[in-house]
């Protein structure tokens, strides 16, 4: 049976960013989240990838519930970690929700035709970016049915 | 030719017209004289041939006079300047005029009815014609050139709508007839002057149509057929050089050539051989020179055409060029700017961060710092949006749409709808139409202005109305309020980037809002303007085309 994340294990997250001061914000704003969140960071799409499949130095992390993705980034960036995690069956199913400054109409058309699960302009103001975060963690580990195979307990 | 010089050469034309007519009215006159004092070389300039009659004499100088009165006064086709005034001297030409018509109809109908009219010897006695059988009667082919010449003077300036002047044609006729009688005399072919058994033109009589007939085409040298001869093109040129030289030379040659074969030279033959290589040299080299001359003008022609499409190609290849530029420029800045953001994002994060942990721990000093840089920070983040604003309206827009502006007004109010309910404002619209627009453009427009009409306003709580009105193919819409109006010397200024007229303790703000506006407006194919009065409130206006398509 399908239900919401609860306090049995904290909301593990992956963090795929390249900007260490957006960084250390994101993680100052899930400190005062109301779901326990384990917040796990890649700096560029690379080490994304590395992470989800659990390759060398990741190979004991979990997977994560939702994965948070930067668009521009060095070396692989957010669009070629789309189009890798739509093109792996083992990792397709996962939620990622865009969290980027871009915000052309093209941009964000193009990352919800390759599925994303939502996508987010960056606010400028932070009380704005910790309301968003809140938000979100929210509505991803509160209100949301995420897979069954994610549910805890069943994490493999 | 150079406009000056064509000038130049139409005023030597109206001169000669005028001597023309000057030249006409004397000779009448001494003939008239000749007549009085009996003159035999002034009647019939040579002894035994025909004389001028009085009558005709009297109707060159009526004809001469018309022609001065009426030569000075014609219809330049650019300015008002000489314009056809049916003053006294138009009426005293026509009345002149029509007693020539009147004198050579009575004269023909004599001939024709057979009627003794008593017309031909009312000036004075003819005793030199009295071989004839009517002694002082005008010869019926110069009353009938009369009356071609007096409807020709009565018509001169009238036109059809293709620009055609058939008093122009009349004259010619005229010319023509008067040609063939002065042939008739210089080579002795009594039948091109004479219609039996009728008396017939005299020599100067003939001399005189041809000159008056020449005066008169003159006279209007801007104008029917004499546009080509007067032009200053190609066409021009050529008629000027060939058309004289075919008058002349023909008649000449031919006189020569009668004269040698008379005088027993050469024969009938070898004198007819001798005209035709005489024409042909001489047109050949004409015609040659003619073509070397209009060569050289379109291969000058031809130059300066390649020129001009050079020119062309340069100046949109440098057109193109600033385009491009200013399009680098365009996306430089909101590139720029854009990407100002991320530091910034991060600056304002930790320093509110700083503020919301630290506050009260740290001394007054530094609170009051932090304080500052935290609004810093927030007018540099709204002054990159708006920059971003700015930068984005041509490079970023979309297509146009049908856009109902009813929606962009109500989604503008909505917006805005803290900003109204705490100035207590009245913000209202009359029916709005749909146009073709970017309407989030559109939407940032109406924003910008409702805001800057609650922002900007005096003791009375604000009030704005929205209206709209067609106009030709366009729209004009009205942002009015009762705020603290602009003085007249600002109002265009108030449209340029970073301009501002308050200090940001009496307004806040970044100088780009009215900015915004005017390039949406100017994206969207129209204007944008204010009318108001210091403390008077203000009204902004601009425009939207109507169009169908969607241009973006």
């Amino acid at each position: 049976m399908n239900i919401p994340l609860s306090g049995a294990r904290p909301a593990e997250i992956l963090l795929v960013e390249d900007n260490e001061n957006d960084v250390e914000l994101t993680y100052l704003s899930f400190k005062n989240s109301k779901v326990a969140v384990n917040l796990h960071h890649a700096k560029d799409g690379e080490a994304c990838m590395a992470f989800l499949r659990k390759q060398g130095e990741y190979a004991t992390v979990p997977t994560p519930d939702l994965i948070l993705l930067d668009l521009n980034m060095p070396r692989m960036n957010g669009r070629e970690v789309m189009m890798a995690i739509a093109a792996d069956e083992r990792l397709c199913q996962l939620p990622v929700v865009i969290l980027t400054t871009s915000q052309g109409e093209e941009e964000i058309l193009k990352m919800y035709k390759l599925r994303c699960s939502s996508y987010i302009v960056k606010p400028v103001d932070f009380d704005q970016f910790v309301h968003v975060v809140h938000t979100l963690t929210n509505y991803w580990f509160a209100v949301v049915v995420l897979p069954a195979t994610l549910a805890p307990g069943k994490v493999s | 030719m150079i406009e000056g010089k064509k000038l130049l050469f139409e005023i030597s034309l109206r001169r000669f017209s005028k001597i023309a007519s000057v030249l006409t009215v004397a000779v009448g006159l001494l003939v008239l004289f000749g007549w009085a004092r009996d003159f035999t070389t002034l009647k019939s300039v040579l002894p035994g041939l025909v004389t001028m009659k009085a009558n005709a004499a009297l109707s060159f100088v009526f004809c001469g006079t018309a022609l001065w009165l009426l030569s000075g006064f014609s219809l330049p086709r650019t300015s008002g300047e000489g314009d056809v005034k049916p003053g006294f001297h138009i009426w005293i030409a026509r009345a002149c005029a029509a007693i020539v018509g009147l004198i050579a109809l009575l004269t023909l109908s004599e001939y024709a009815f057979g009627w003794e009219l008593g017309i031909d010897q009312i000036l004075f006695q003819d005793n030199v014609t009295a071989i004839a059988s009517h002694p002082g009667r005008v010869a019926p082919m110069t009353a009938f050139n009369f009356i071609v010449l007096a409807t020709a003077l009565l018509s001169m300036d009238i036109e059809t709508h293709s620009g055609h002047r058939p008093a122009q044609w009349l004259v010619i006729a005229v010319a023509i007839s008067g040609f063939l009688a002065i042939l008739g005399y210089m080579y002795g072919v009594e039948s091109l002057y004479r219609v039996f058994p009728f008396t017939s033109v005299a020599l100067h009589t003939a001399l005189l149509f041809v000159l008056i007939s020449l005066g008169f085409l003159c006279a209007r040298p801007d104008r029917g057929l004499m546009i080509l001869a007067t032009g200053d093109d190609a066409g021009g040129l050529t008629i000027r050089r060939l058309l004289p030289a075919t008058i002349l030379l023909p008649p000449t040659f031919g006189y020569l050539r009668l004269v040698g074969e008379r005088e027993g030279f050469y024969t009938f033959a070898f004198g007819l051989a001798l005209f035709v290589t005489s024409n042909v040299l001489v047109f050949s080299a004409l015609a040659w020179w003619n073509a070397r001359v209009v060569h050289n003008l379109d291969a000058k022609r031809l130059k300066a055409l390649h020129q001009l499409e050079h020119k062309t190609g340069e100046l949109s290849q440098a057109v193109e060029a600033l385009a491009r530029s200013n399009a680098e420029l365009q996306q430089f800045a909101y590139i720029a700017s854009h990407d100002l953001q991320t530091p910034l994002r991060s600056i304002s994060g930790f320093v509110q961060l700083l503020q919301s942990e630290y506050e009260g721990k740290l001394d007054e000093q530094a609170d009051d710092w932090i304080r500052r840089t935290v609004q810093s920070i927030k007018q540099m983040q709204i002054l990159i949006r708006d920059v971003l604003a700015y930068s984005g309206i041509d490079a970023r827009s979309r297509p146009f749409q049908q856009t109902n502006v009813g929606d962009v007004f109500n989604g503008a109010v909505a917006t805005l709808e803290s900003a109204i309910r705490d100035s207590n404002a009245q913000v209202t619209c009359d029916e709005l139409p749909i146009v073709m627009g970017d309407s989030s453009q559109l939407m940032q427009l109406m924003q910008n202005l409702i805001e800057n009409a609650l922002k900007y306003h005096g003791a009375d709580p604000p009030r704005v109305h929205v209206s709209a009105a067609q106009s030709g193919s366009e729209w004009t819409f009205s942002v009015r309020d009762n705020g603290i109006g602009i003085d007249p010397k600002h109002h265009e200024k108030i449209f340029q980037i970073f301009r501002r007229l308050h200090d940001q303790q009496e307004f806040p703000g970044t100088g780009i809002g009215l900015a915004i506006c005017h390039r949406v407006v100017h994206h969207h194919g129209g204007k944008i303007w204010v009318e108001s009065q210091f403390g008077q409130g203000s009204v902004f206006h601009f425009t939207i085309p109507e169009r169908t398509g969607s241009e973006p």
